[in-house]
C-alpha cells in the first residue's frame, strides 16, 4: 500500500533580548545554577511578570518577514501543569490572539524547487527551566537559569511530506531567524528546537491518519532520522492491521528510534486562560510598519538578486543565499571589490573544501572576505594562475596574510613580461624543430607540449592565456596538412 | 449539579491535592452547593457581552529590554526546602 | 487620653509634643495588651524602635513627610523584606520575604514606623477572618463576635487602638467588609492604583491593596503615599496620587447620591435605621439622592465565585514545595510531593476555592462558567457606566449584617460567600470604594459604602470626610482592655 505522509513542525526559538520575557533577569546561560534566575524566575510569592518589549518587536519582525497577518490585540495566556522545572505551575503563553498570524515561508526542497509552507501562527511564551537528573544520584536537581527567556513558538502547517522536506523547512526557518537576527539558531544549545507532528494517511485519502509527537528534536539529523524512524514504524503499524496511538515520542539518537513518553496517569488539562496579571497588548500599524521596515533582505530576494543582478546560476544562488553567515561573507567580499562569480566559485570550491576539511564555520574562517577580494584581484589581473592562486590560498590559510604580502615574499608572481615571455619561445621553439614540424603541418594539439615546455622553463609563473598568444604568434596558425 | 466523589478525587489530582475520603466526602458536599449557587450564572441575559478579563481598559505598558543581574541567589534560595550548589532539589524524576 | 488617630499623631508630632519612639512604645504595649484579640501574626519590637528612632531623627533635621514617625503595620498578605510573610497559611508558615512589597517599600520611604504584619483569613479567602492558620481574630467590640474578613487583623489592629492605620487587600470586600464590622473607614482604590508587586495574589483581576483607620482623612493620607503608578506591576494604572488635602475637599454639596434600592431591602433590619439616617445626613450635605438600578449587580456573588477561585487555583500552583514554603516529610517521588505538601500546606477552605476554581477552568466547563462570569462582569460594569451617566457617585449598605459571632457561619460557606455580595460588584466593575461608619445596632457598627467611576477617589474620600466633619460615628471606640 501506498501512505501520503503529513507533517508538521513545531520550532521553539529562543530570542535575543538583554533581559527575560518578563523580568529584567539577564537573558544569559549562567555559569552557575539559578544564577540568572530572579525572583520572578523562580515564581516566589508577590512576584508579577511584566512583558519585554523588544521580545515584542521581535516576534513582529518574524511575523513581517513571512508577510504573516500581524495582531493587533494579542494577550498572553497561562498553561497550567505541574513539572519542577516550571516555577508558577503554569506557562505564560499564548493561546486565542497570538502575536503572529497565517504566513508563509518560501522553501528550497530537495529537488530544487521553490515551495510556500503554511505557517500557521507564531507566539510568545515563557521557557521553561531544566531539569538536571545525573547530577544527584537519588534526586533531580533544578535549575531555572533558562525559566523566563523569551521563546517564539512557530507552528508549521501540516504541508511537509518527507524527512528531507522538514530539514529543507527547518533549514530555511533556521536561516530565516539568523538573518533576522532574532535568534542565534544554535541548536546544540537548544536556542532552537523542534517537535514534530507526523502522520501517515493512504495515498490520495483526504482524512488525516492518527499523528504522534516528536519532541525536542534538535538538530537537522536528528530531525531526519527521527522522522524516517516514525514514518517506518508507522507504516509497519498500519500495514500490521494496526492502529497508530496519538502520543508524544521521544527520540534516542544512540538507537535510532523513537518510543512513547512515559505516559502520564490522566490526559493534561491544561485550563488555558487569559492571565490575569497582564493586560491586551494593543499593536498599532505604526508598530506593524516599523517591523516591516527592520527587515534585512531576507534569504529568498537574496536568491533571486544573485541570479538576475549578479548572474550566478541558480544553485550558487541557493548555497550562497541560503546560510546566513555564508551570504554575509559573499557580500562583505563583493564590498571588497570580489567580482560575483569569482567569490562565488571559491566560496562554493575551495572555501567549502576546506570547511568540510577543518569542521570550523565560516564565521571563524581564516581568511577574511577582504583578503579573498584581495587574492582574486591578483587572479583577474593575471598576477597568478589559478593554480598558483591555490598555492597562496593555501599560505593565507596558514599564516592569515594578505595575498600581496604572500605573493612578494615567495616570488609567486606569474611571469608575463612579454620581452621575457617571447626569448624564452624563441628558444623552445629553436631546441624542439621536430614539434615545429608537426605543428606546421596541422597537429594542433602540438600547441599544449609547447605550452607545457615553457610553463617548465618559466617555474610555473608564466600566465598561460599569454604563452598562447605568443607561441601562436611565433608558429602562425596549425598548418592545413 | 453534583460533584460526585470521583469528580472531586479528579480535580484533586489535577491540582495536586492529597486528600483524606473525609475531605473528599465534605469537598463533594460543599462543592455541590457552591455549584447551586454558581448555576446561576447560566440563565442570565448577558446577550452579546464580551468576556471581561479585566477592569482596568489600558493597554499593556511594556518594559524596557534592559538586563539587571541577579546578585542575591542565596537570600532567594534562604527559604527553599532543600538546595544544593544553587540547586533546587527535588525527589528523583525518571524522564 | 492617648493619640489613636493618624492626624492627631501627626499633628502632635509636628508640634513637637510627642516622639515617633513614644508612639511606638504605646502602641507596643497596645499590642501586648490586646494579645487575645491574635490581631498580629508577627511583632517585630526590635525593628519597631529602630524605625522609631530613626524617624524622630529625620523630623529632628527638618525632614520626613507625614507619615514619618506614624507607627502602622500591614497585613501579612504582603512582603515585607527579612520578615516573615505567610498569608496566614501554614504554607508559608517559616517563609521570609527576600524584598518589600512596593506599598510597604513607600511606607518605610515616608518614614512609617511598621509595627509587624497582621492576621487575615489564609491567602485572603474569607469574611471572618476565621481561616487564618494561626487563629481567628476577635473583633474589639465584642469578642465573642469577628472582626470581619479576610483584613481582620487589619481591621482589629485599628479598632483596639493599636495602631492609628493599616494596610489591607480588598478582592471581594476584604477592606470594606472588616472596616464596616469595626466601625472604621476603609478604602478600596481603583484596580490597578495600589501596585500588587510584593502583594501575594489571591485573584490577580480583583485584589487591590488599600488602607483601614478611622477616618477619610486619615484614609486619604496613606492612600496617598502607597498608591501610584509602579513599573513592576503591569496591571498597575499610570499617573501619581493627589496629595490628601487634594482628595478630601472635592466640594459635595450639588452632587447626586445613587441609591440602589434592591440592596437596601436586602440588608438586616437592625441596620436599615442608621443606613436610613446616613442617607438624610447626605441630603443634609446637600448631595441629592436619586433611586437607580443595578442590573446584573445582584449576580455578582456568583460571578466572583467562579472568577476569583479561577484565578486563586493557578495562583496558588507556585506552592508545590520546591523552591519556598511547605514540604511534607520523605516524599517517595514528585507526585507524593506535590500532593502532600499542597494537602498539608493549605487549609481547608483554600483547598475548596482551588477545586472549585480548577473545576470552572477545566474542559467542558470553562464556557459554562469561566467565560459566563466573565460575560456577566462586563454587563455588570456596563450597569455602573450607565449608572455614572446620571449620578456622581453611590451609597449602598457594605454588608448585609452587622459582626456575627465566632464560629456562627463557619461551616457554611455559602453563607459566608453571600456576605460578600454587597461588595464584590465593585471589585468585579474595579471600581473605587469605601466603606464608612454610619452609626450603632446593639452595641456593633454598621458600615455603609461609597462608590465612584474608575480613579475618582477623591469624590469618595471627600463625600466621607464631608459626612465625618457633621457625624461622630467615627469618633466612637471600643471599650478599651482592662479600662471596665
Amino acid at each position: 500500500m501506498n501512505w501520503d505522509v503529513v507533517i508538521g513542525l513545531e520550532v521553539h526559538a529562543q530570542l535575543q533580548t538583554a533581559s527575560k520575557l518578563f523580568s529584567p533577569a539577564p537573558n544569559a546561560a549562567g555559569a552557575t545554577p539559578n544564577e540568572t534566575a530572579s525572583a520572578v524566575e523562580l515564581g516566589l510569592p508577590g512576584t508579577l511578570p511584566v512583558p519585554n518589549a523588544e521580545a515584542i518587536r521581535l516576534a513582529l519582525r518574524f511575523g513581517a518577514a513571512i508577510d504573516a497577518a500581524l495582531a493587533t490585540e494579542t494577550i498572553f495566556a497561562r498553561k497550567n501543569y505541574f513539572y519542577p522545572d516550571l516555577p508558577k505551575g503554569y506557562q505564560i503563553s499564548q493561546l486565542d490572539a497570538p502575536i503572529v498570524g497565517r504566513g508563509s515561508l518560501s522553501v528550497v526542497m530537495p529537488d530544487g524547487a521553490t515551495k510556500a509552507i503554511g505557517i500557521t501562527r507564531a507566539h510568545l511564551e515563557e521557557d521553561a527551566g531544566k531539569s538536571v537528573h545525573d547530577a544527584y544520584s537519588d534526586r533531580t536537581a533544578i535549575d531555572l537559569n533558562r525559566a523566563g527567556t523569551p521563546l517564539l513558538e512557530i507552528v508549521s502547517e501540516p504541508e511537509l511530506h518527507s524527512a528531507q522536506e522538514a530539514v529543507a523547512y527547518l533549514r530555511e526557518l533556521h536561516n530565516l531567524v539568523r538573518t533576522l537576527e532574532i535568534c542565534d539558531g544554535n541548536m546544540n544549545e537548544g536556542s532552537l528546537r523542534c517537535d514534530a507532528n507526523v502522520s501517515l494517511k493512504p495515498a490520495g485519502s483526504e482524512t488525516l491518519g492518527t499523528r504522534t509527537e516528536i519532541k525536542n528534536l534538535n538538530s537537522f539529523r536528528f530531525l531526519e532520522r527521527a522522522i524516517t524512524y516514525e514514518i517506518e514504524r508507522q507504516q509497519l503499524v498500519l500495514e500490521g492491521g494496526g492502529a497508530v496511538v496519538q502520543e508524544t515520542r521521544l527520540y534516542d539518537p544512540d538507537r535510532d528510534e523513537t518510543r512513547p513518553m512515559r505516559s502520564k496517569e490522566e490526559a493534561e488539562d491544561y485550563r488555558y486562560f487569559p492571565d490575569p496579571d497582564l493586560l491586551p497588548i494593543l499593536l498599532t500599524a505604526d508598530d506593524h510598519a516599523a517591523a516591516r521596515a527592520s527587515l534585512p533582505e531576507l534569504p529568498a530576494a537574496k536568491r533571486a538578486r544573485y541570479e538576475t543582478d549578479l548572474g550566478l546560476t541558480a544553485s550558487e544562488a541557493r548555497l550562497l543565499a541560503s546560510e546566513r553567515s555564508t551570504a554575509a561573507y559573499f557580500e562583505a567580499a563583493l564590498t571588497a571589490g570580489a567580482a560575483p562569480k569569482g567569490a562565488a566559485n571559491w566560496l562554493a570550491g575551495e572555501i567549502a573544501a576546506q570547511l568540510n576539511r577543518s569542521g570550523e564555520s565560516l564565521d571563524a574562517f581564516p581568511i577574511t572576505p577582504a583578503q579573498l577580494a584581495g587574492l582574486l584581484a591578483r587572479v583577474d589581473d593575471g598576477t597568478l594562475s589559478s593554480k598558483l592562486a591555490k598555492t597562496v590560498f593555501e599560505r593565507m590559510l596558514e599564516t592569515r596574510e594578505d595575498a600581496d604580502v604572500i605573493i612578494e615574499r615567495e616570488g609567486l608572481k606569474q611571469v608575463s613580461d612579454s620581452g621575457a615571455l617571447e626569448s624564452l619561445v624563441a628558444e623552445v621553439i629553436e631546441a624542439n624543430p621536430g614539434q615545429v614540424e608537426q605543428y606546421r603541418a596541422g597537429k594542433g594539439k602540438v600547441l599544449g607540449f609547447f605550452v607545457g615546455q615553457l610553463m617548465k622553463a618559466s617555474g610555473g609563473k608564466a600566465n598561460p592565456q599569454q604563452l598562447n598568444a605568443l607561441l601562436k604568434a611565433a608558429l602562425g596558425e596549425p598548418g592545413e596538412g | 449539579m453534583a460533584l460526585d466523589p470521583d469528580a472531586i478525587r479528579r480535580l484533586a489530582t489535577l491540582s495536586r491535592l492529597a486528600l483524606t475520603d473525609d475531605e473528599v466526602a465534605g469537598y463533594s458536599e460543599s462543592l455541590s452547593e457552591i455549584l447551586t449557587v454558581l448555576d446561576r450564572l447560566q440563565g442570565l441575559p448577558v446577550g452579546d457581552a464580551a468576556p471581561l478579563a479585566s477592569p482596568l481598559a489600558l493597554p499593556q505598558a511594556l518594559r524596557p529590554d534592559e538586563a539587571s543581574p541577579v546578585t542575591n541567589r542565596e537570600a532567594l534560595q534562604a527559604g527553599a526546602p532543600a538546595t544544593d550548589s544553587g540547586f533546587f532539589l527535588v525527589p528523583q524524576v525518571l524522564s | 487620653m492617648s493619640l489613636d488617630t493618624l492626624s492627631a499623631m501627626r499633628r502632635a508630632l509636628e508640634a513637637g509634643q510627642t516622639t515617633a519612639v513614644a508612639l511606638t512604645e504605646q502602641a507596643l504595649a497596645a499590642a501586648e495588651a490586646n494579645g487575645d484579640l491574635n490581631a498580629f501574626l508577627h511583632l517585630d519590637t526590635a525593628k519597631a524602635r529602630a524605625a522609631a528612632e530613626a524617624a524622630d531623627a529625620r523630623r529632628q533635621a527638618g525632614e520626613g513627610s507625614a507619615l514619618t514617625g506614624i507607627p502602622l503595620a500591614v497585613k501579612d498578605i504582603f512582603c515585607s523584606e527579612g520578615d516573615p510573610t505567610t498569608a496566614a497559611s501554614k504554607m508559608l508558615a517559616n517563609w521570609r520575604a527576600p524584598y518589600d512589597a512596593t506599598a510597604v517599600a513607600r511606607l518605610r520611604d515616608a518614614g512609617a514606623v511598621l509595627l509587624g504584619k497582621l492576621n487575615l483569613d489564609e491567602f485572603a479567602m474569607g469574611a471572618s477572618g476565621e481561616n487564618s492558620a494561626f487563629g481567628p481574630t476577635l473583633n474589639p467590640w465584642d469578642r465573642t463576635r469577628v472582626p470581619g474578613g479576610s483584613s481582620s487583623g487589619s481591621a482589629a489592629a485599628v479598632a483596639a487602638g493599636i495602631v492609628p492605620a493599616t494596610l489591607g487587600t480588598d478582592t471581594g470586600g476584604s477592606i470594606r467588609q472588616p472596616a464596616a464590622f469595626c466601625g472604621l473607614t476603609g478604602l478600596k482604590p481603583t484596580y490597578g492604583r495600589v501596585s500588587r508587586w510584593g502583594m501575594i495574589a489571591f485573584a490577580s483581576s480583583l485584589d487591590q491593596g488599600g488602607a483601614l483607620a478611622w477616618s477619610a482623612e486619615d484614609v486619604a493620607e496613606v492612600f496617598s503615599v502607597i498608591g501610584g503608578h509602579d513599573a513592576r506591576d503591569a496591571t498597575s494604572a499610570p499617573g501619581t496620587i493627589a496629595p490628601p488635602g487634594a482628595l478630601l475637599s472635592a466640594p459635595v454639596a450639588g452632587l447626586t447620591l445613587g441609591v440602589p434600592e434592591a440592596f437596601f431591602e436586602a440588608v438586616d433590619s437592625a441596620l436599615q435605621g442608621p443606613l436610613a439616617e446616613a442617607r438624610a445626613q447626605f441630603e443634609a450635605l446637600g448631595v441629592r439622592l436619586k433611586a437607580i438600578e443595578l442590573p446584573f449587580a445582584g449576580d455578582a456573588v456568583p460571578a466572583y465565585y467562579v472568577l476569583a477561585p479561577a484565578e486563586a487555583s493557578t495562583n496558588l500552583s507556585r506552592y508545590d514545595g520546591v523552591r519556598f514554603g511547605h514540604r511534607c516529610e520523605n516524599p517517595v517521588d514528585l507526585d507524593d510531593l506535590y500532593r502532600r505538601s499542597r494537602g498539608e500546606g493549605f487549609g481547608p477552605e483554600v483547598k475548596r476555592r482551588i477545586l472549585t476554581g480548577t473545576y470552572a477552568l477545566s474542559v467542558g466547563y470553562y464556557d459554562a462558567y469561566y467565560r459566563q462570569a466573565q460575560r456577566v462582569r462586563r454587563r455588570i460594569l456596563g450597569s455602573f457606566t450607565e449608572a455614572f451617566q446620571s449620578v456622581d457617585a453611590l451609597f449602598l449598605p457594605t454588608t448585609p449584617t452587622t459582626a456575627f459571632k465566632l464560629g456562627e457561619k463557619r461551616h457554611d460557606p455559602i453563607a459566608l460567600y453571600e456576605e460578600d455580595r454587597f461588595t464584590i460588584p465593585a471589585n468585579l466593575a474595579g471600581l473605587p470604594a469605601l466603606s464608612l461608619p454610619v452609626g450603632f445596632s446593639n452595641g456593633l457598627p454598621v458600615g455603609g459604602q461609597l462608590i465612584a467611576p474608575h480613579f475618582e477617589e477623591g469624590r469618595i474620600l471627600s463625600l466621607a470626610h464631608a459626612f465625618q466633619q457633621v457625624t461622630d460615628h467615627h469618633q466612637q471606640r471600643p471599650m478599651a482592655r482592662g479600662a471596665a
